[in-house]
């Protein structure tokens, strides 16, 4: 049920979530530089600062998609949908967005670091020095973050949820 | 409905849309509200349907006070009992006529080749088999309402509420779906209508008329 109203969510707002994938994305791309290329994982101070810009951005942006969905929450919950029903069908959009763009982002990023020869002069990064781990640790890093985003967001939701179904109608 | 008592906090203070209603509707009735901009017949209905609650007062709908229920409880009994045609169009523009109707079928946990059987019995009878797969964003206004229609009756449920469905429509789109409301759909269902357009009354059992300010 929450996977239907996902997937045609994400029809419904096809551009909205195509901007929003391409925004996490360029995101992504310039966190993998930051942290792969220019020792960022290494560097407390740059990985802190770093990393809550990052948030602060991916819980904006899952704010905004959430606001999208708003528009037919009302819609929703007077046909019969449950809260939970609703909750999941978010949750699993922004988790599919945010997972998509964040490990497209990383190889993107990766790939423009070996490819293009005038972005290697700039940062450590080499073929050579490619470290599984740092690259396991970035990962996880994007994924942690993509979740608190996440969690940010689907509080925002609950408290649309916890009003009448005439007050969501009126998003309509 | 007994002894509802409903207000709303305006900019000067509290407005009272109703004071002491009471309201009896027989099961396989068809009544229709009548009565002047802001005299409250949307929220009638928004308060049948439970999507807002009274200040005081008892709602029964099948013998169930859903003034009593939660949220989602409220949600699942309106999802199985209630088909509502609401006064601004509701569908979803960017989906298919066929995926509109297919949404309260959806969150009634029908199963796919179910939905699909259901889908093609009211496309038949509300006329609109050739449009089934165009998006909602592509039609008139009239055929708009006769697909917010079909929604509500897609699930086959007991109550329908319609709250102004006429108002926007030129005649001849008001004929044809008042020639579809008469049909066989609405005779077996418990119908409450809400409308500023006499026409209506034809398929009406019983016409209530609600004044500003004032009780049923």
């Amino acid at each position: 049920m929450s996977l239907w109203v996902a997937v045609k969510t994400f029809k419904i707002k096809s551009s909205y979530i195509k901007s929003a994938i391409l925004v996490i994305t360029v995101l992504a791309v310039s966190f993998t530089f930051i942290f792969l290329g220019f020792n960022g994982l290494k560097n407390l101070p740059l990985q802190v600062f770093s990393s809550t810009i990052l948030i602060i951005a991916l819980s904006s942006i899952f704010l905004h998609v959430a606001r999208w969905i708003y528009n037919d929450l009302g819609v929703l919950r007077a046909l019969g949908a449950k809260k939970s029903t609703i909750i999941n069908a978010v949750f699993m959009e922004l988790t599919l967005l945010g997972l998509v763009s964040v490990i497209s982002g990383i190889f993107l990023g990766m790939l423009l670091m070996f490819v293009i020869p005038f972005i290697a002069p700039f940062s450590s990064f080499t073929l050579a020095s490619f470290n599984l781990n740092d690259f396991l640790l970035l990962l996880t890093l994007l994924v942690v973050y993509v979740f608190i985003s996440i969690i940010v967001s689907i509080i925002n939701v609950w408290g649309e949820i916890r009003k009448k179904v005439v007050e969501n109608l009126t998003y309509t | 409905m007994e002894h509802v008592k409903k207000t709303y906090n305006g900019q000067h203070g509290q407005i009272k849309v109703f004071e002491d209603v009471n309201l009896k509707v027989k099961i396989g009735e068809c009544i229709v509200i009548t009565g002047p901009t802001g005299c409250g017949k949307t929220t009638l209905l928004n308060l049948i349907a439970g999507f807002d609650y009274p200040d005081s007062g008892s709602i029964r709908v099948n013998g169930v006070d859903i003034v009593k229920l939660d949220a989602d409880t409220i949600a699942a009994f309106r999802a199985k009992n209630m088909g509502i045609v609401f006064q601004s169009n509701t569908l979803i523009p960017e989906l298919t006529v066929y995926e509109n109707l297919e949404l309260p079928l959806v969150l009634l946990g029908v199963k796919k080749e179910d939905r699909k059987k259901r889908i093609s019995e009211i496309v038949e009878k509300a006329f609109i088999k050739g449009y089934v797969e165009r998006k909602v964003s592509t039609l008139s206004a009239g055929e708009k309402q006769i697909i917010a229609i079909a929604r509500a009756l897609v699930s086959d449920p007991p109550i329908i509420l319609m709250d102004e469905p006429l108002e926007t429509l030129d005649p001849l789109t008001s004929d044809a779906i008042l020639a579809f409301l008469k049909g066989e759909i609405l005779e077996r269902k418990t119908v409450i209508i809400t409308t500023h357009k006499k026409r209506i009354a034809e398929i009406a059992g019983k016409i209530v008329p609600l004044r500003k300010k004032l009780s049923i």
